[in-house]
This record gives C-alpha cells, structure tokens and sequence, in this order.
C-alpha cells in the first residue's frame, strides 16, 4: 500500500502512531471515554426508555467521530484518510440529528415525535447519501501532509445543515420555555437543551476554525463541548432524575475525574502540559460543581423525604387503628341490628339500616385502597416469589369484572395469544394490580367496549387492555403513577377514586421488574395500559 | 387466536434509513479502498478552483 509522501511511521489499530502529538490523544479520548461511560449507564438502566437509548446514541457516534478522526490524524494510508474523511460525514450528521432528536423529545414532554417529523428530518441526508461516495465530497489528497484531503461542497452543506439544527434547537428551546406552564419540565428541558448547544456550537466553531485555516490545533478545542455535555445530562440525572438513572451518575463522574487526571501522566512535552491543565482545571471545576451541588440537593432531599416518611408512617397509623377500626365496629352494629340480633326491624327502617351498611362497606373499601397504595409507595408491601401461571391470574381478574361491564352495558372481550404464561411473581399481588386496570377501565369508559389481550414472547409477558373511554390528557400522562395523582376529570367519572389505584399497579409490575405504560391519542379517544413482565 | 401485527412503518423507516447510509459507506470504501478511485494532488497549483471543480464534475 502506498504511503502519504510524508516522513511518517506506521498506525497501530490505525489510530497509534508517533505521528500524532500527545494532545492529540489527550483531546480525543478525554471526551470519549466520559461520553461513552455516560452513554452506556444511561442505556443499560432503561433500554426501553427513548430518552436513554438517542442519548446512547450520540455517545455512540461521538466515539465513531472520535476513532475516524484519529485515523486522519495518524494513518500514512492515503486509502484510508480519505474513506475516513468520506465516512465522518454521515456520523458527524447523525450525531447532530440525534442531539436534535433529543431535545425535540425533551421539550416534547419524553414522547416521540411524529413519523412525518422524522421523514422530514431524514430529507436533509439525502444529498450525502446520494453524494458521499464521489468527488463532491471529498475532492482528493492534498499536496501537504498537514492538509490531509480537501473538501468538496457536501462537506460546506454539512456544515450548513448543522448550523440549521442548533439555530432549530435554540427554537425550541425558546418555545419551550414560553409555552411550558410546568416549571420541573421547563428547567429540565433548558438544562439538557443548553448541554446540547454549547456541545454542538464548539463542534461546528471548530470546523469553522478549520475552515479559515487558524492553526487547525485549535480544532481539538470543540471535541470539550462533549465534557460539557456530560456535565449538563449529569446535572439534568441528579437533579431531575431524568434518563430514570439514580446516583449511579456520580460514580461516571468521578470515573470520568480520574481519567482526566490520570491522563496527565502520559504527557512528555512541558509546552503542551500548560494547555492540557488548563483544560483539565475547566473540566474538573464544572463537573466538581455539578457533584457539590447533586450531593448537597440529594443530602436535602433525603432529610425531607424522611420527615415526610415519619409523617406518612404516622397517618397510615391513625387511618389504619382509628378509622378503619371505628369503621368496621359500625359495620358490626349494622349488621347486627339487621340480622335481628336485637329483635325484629321493622320493615321500613330495613332499606335505611341496608344502605348505612353499604356505605359503611365502601367507605372501608375506600380506606383500603389507600392505604394498599400508600404501603406500595413507601415500598411496604410484601410479595410472596413463586411459580405462577400468570394467564390464570388475567383470566380470574376478567371474569371477576365481567359482571359489573356488562350492568354498564360494556362489551367486554379478553384474547389470549397462544404461548407459556409461567412466570415468577405473586399471584394475589398481580391479581389485585390487574382488578385495579380492569375496574379503572369499566369506571372510566361510558360507552363502547373494552378489549383485553395477553401475549408471551421468549422474555417477557405483555397483558395490554384498552378502552373506549374518556381517554388521557397529556397532564393526565405525566401525574397518573404518581402518589395521589389522578385524571383531571377523575372524580367526575369516579367519586371513589382515591389516586392510589395506579400507584399500587405500577408498584407492583415493578416489584416483578416489569413496567406499567399508559396510553392514549387524548381525551375522548380512549386509553390503553401496557404491563410488561419478564419471564 | 393470533393476530395480524399492523406494519411498523417507524421501524421499516428506521431500517432504509440506516440501511442506505450503510450502503453508502459500503460504497465509498469500495470505491477508494478497495479501487483506490480517488485523485491525489502533487502541488497546490493542481488543485482546481471550485469554478473549474465544478466543471470538470460535470463532465465526468
């Protein structure tokens, strides 16, 4: 293979090679090795989470951005600079679109944009496509070592499609922050958004750099805005929980600290090591604030939720001994003076006594309820582990409710797909969980029917049951598993509802490391609740 | 009773889109690797204006 005719060694694994200056390596692995341990925490916690999984992404195109432009900086192939020139424009687009693609889900409330959205955004890849493998692209190999290969126009469109995507960003974010009424959401958006555009402008104002030829050393100054970014997704994790990754955060971070200063070591050059302290003092103070400052707000955030937890512990005690306890004495003498335990009741004062023991006994039902769902939040109930055949337990709670949806004159139809159902769980758990979504169901649908199917694949079991109902409003979505939280029109439907139904329901699937999802096109369009459990 | 899955239009979407950029990487590494199809400046005088780029692109 004939080399670049330049005084230049060979590559190991293209990338390793005296070629390259120590910074060099100091700026392209810092970043990566801090994305990437981000990236992967992030997607092994939630895979199914959309947020986590374009978060990996970019990560991952980010460590590809990384590699093929070592291979430029260190290869003496002329073969391989100028298919690795070639190839890092669809991975630098990609990274930019997936940066687009999350801050457009973020500010989107985490759910998905439309399918046109996303054909409309695949548009601007058509002309590299199309483009990539001719001359359009990369011209040729430049006469001077240091050039490496010149550019054609699709690289100059690149650079402008990405100028497009951050001024887009800026938008929604601007959007975002006047529309959103929710101030958590708003921040949360802002803080991500924010991450994402200084990321992306160091990226492009290094390619600009580049372009006016200043001295092209400069460049590696924008492979920092990823560290920053890191810095910004950490903060968003402590402090909003977003991605649903816990504290494990501030493990990557202080990983990512020790790479950093570990990386000193392997710098020879005195000239070069000011520059890379003073890089690494940059890095290490925002991603030392942004540690202080999650660990300062967990300290406060744990002695807050233990007062609660005292608080809550207190009045489940008083629910329990002394409402439900009065309560069911009640519901003794009722049931007492009705049996005839103290003589005969007249016939009219029947029909009155019958009705203070149904009230009575909903009203106990009611104290029940809340006090399952409290104990499922507080992680306080108990699950008895065994061998179960979880289509017997989706069949009991169907033909349990059956009765009730047909007295509403609800067509009720309940489809199991074919497979084995046997799975690890508690059945009388499970059982309860799925009564709650059948009933919520029957409660909150007044006409039409309500479909019920399970499935099984290899991992997992999926029961999904889906209404005619009033559907869910986007603010319904957010505060639905959440303690107390109920639909906006709620009561209206159901003056029993107590906010703790699905709070126990998705306790519980979690419980079997599962999840509960909630679906619907909006209100009046009905509502779909997805359990998955894995086998 | 087994139902027919409706056609996921994302994931099909999902698969050309990724599918063709694939390709086209296939493509240029084929094309400059593999046949080594690409032009190689000795001087900086050779190297054409985008005017002249442009033209001799065409004509290709």
């Amino acid at each position: 293979m004939e080399n670049l005719s330049c005084d230049w060694g060979s590559a190991f694994f293209l990338i390793f090679s005296s070629n390259v200056p120590e910074f060099i390596y100091y700026s392209h692995f810092l970043p990566l090795v801090s994305s990437l341990i981000l990236g992967f925490v992030v997607f092994i916690n939630n895979p199914r989470g959309l947020t986590n999984r374009i978060l990996f992404f970019i990560t991952l195109m980010f460590a590809c951005w990384t590699y093929f432009d070592l291979v430029l900086w260190a290869s003496p192939s002329p073969e391989y600079v100028i298919f690795f020139w070639a190839s890092i424009v669809p991975v630098e687009m990609l990274m930019y679109t997936a940066s687009f693609y999350l801050v457009s889900v973020f500010a989107n409330n985490q759910n998905d944009i439309s399918f046109k959205e996303k054909v409309f955004i695949a548009c601007a890849f058509v002309p590299i496509v199309l483009l990539m493998h001719t001359p359009l692209n990369v011209q040729g190999l430049a006469p001077s070592c240091d050039q490496g290969a010149i550019e054609g126009p699709l690289i100059q469109y690149m650079y402008a499609v990405e100028v497009v995507f951050i001024v887009a960003i800026l938008y929604i974010l601007f959007r975002s922050f006047k529309n959103s009424i929710d101030r958590t959401q708003r921040a949360q958006v802002l803080g991500i958004g924010l991450g994402t555009v200084i990321f992306l402008t160091a990226f492009t104002l290094g390619n600009v750099i580049l372009i006016f030829s200043i001295n092209p050393a400069y460049e590696q100054y924008k492979l920092f805005g990823m560290p920053v970014f890191v810095a910004f997704v950490a903060y968003s994790i402590l402090r909003f929980k977003s991605f649903n990754v816990k504290l494990i955060t501030a493990q990557v971070l202080s990983v990512t600290l020790s790479v950093l200063i570990l990386s000193l070591v392997f710098i020879e050059n005195l000239n070069v090591i000011h520059i890379v302290t003073g890089i690494t003092f940059c890095v290490v103070s925002i991603l030392g604030y942004v540690l202080v400052r999650g660990v300062k707000k967990e300290i406060a955030l744990r002695e807050s939720l233990e007062l609660s937890n005292t608080n809550q512990t207190n009045l489940i005690y008083v629910m329990n001994h002394q409402i439900k306890g009065r309560l069911g004495n009640i519901k003794n003498v009722f049931a007492e003076i009705l049996g005839g335990d103290y003589g005969a009741v007249p016939q009219d004062a029947r029909p009155l006594l019958q009705k203070g023991l149904d009230e009575i006994e909903t009203g106990i039902g009611y104290v029940q309820n809340i006090l399952k769902g409290a104990s499922a939040a507080n992680s306080g109930l108990q699950y008895k582990m065994e061998s179960i055949d979880f289509s017997e337990v989706v069949t009991d709670a169907v033909s349990s409710l059956r009765a009730k949806a047909l007295s509403k004159g609800l067509n009720l139809h309940y489809t199991t797909v074919p497979g084995i159902y046997t799975i690890q769980g508690d059945k009388v758990q499970l059982g309860e969980a799925l009564h709650n979504l059948i009933d919520n169901s029957i409660n909150y649908t007044l006409e039409g029917s309500i479909d019920i199917s399970i499935e099984s694949t290899k991992k997992e079991v999926v029961f999904k049951i889906k209404d005619t109902g009033i559907g869910l409003s986007e603010k319904d979505k957010s505060s639905l598993f959440k303690t107390g939280g109920r639909g906006e029109e709620s009561l209206s439907y159901n003056v029993n509802s107590t906010g703790y139904g699905l709070v126990f329901v998705k306790s519980v699937a979690e419980a079997h490391k599962g999840s509960v999802l909630a679906l619907s096109e909006g209100r009046g369009h009905g509502s779909t609740f997805i359990i998955h459990l894995p086998r | 009773m087994k139902k027919n899955k409706p056609i996921n239009y994302t994931f099909l979407f999902f698969v050309f889109f990724f599918g063709s950029i694939i390709s086209s990487v296939i493509l240029t590494y084929y094309k400059v690797v593999v046949l080594k199809d690409f032009v190689t400046y000795k001087t900086e005088e050779e190297i054409p204006s985008p005017g002249e780029f442009y033209k001799k692109f065409l004509s290709r």
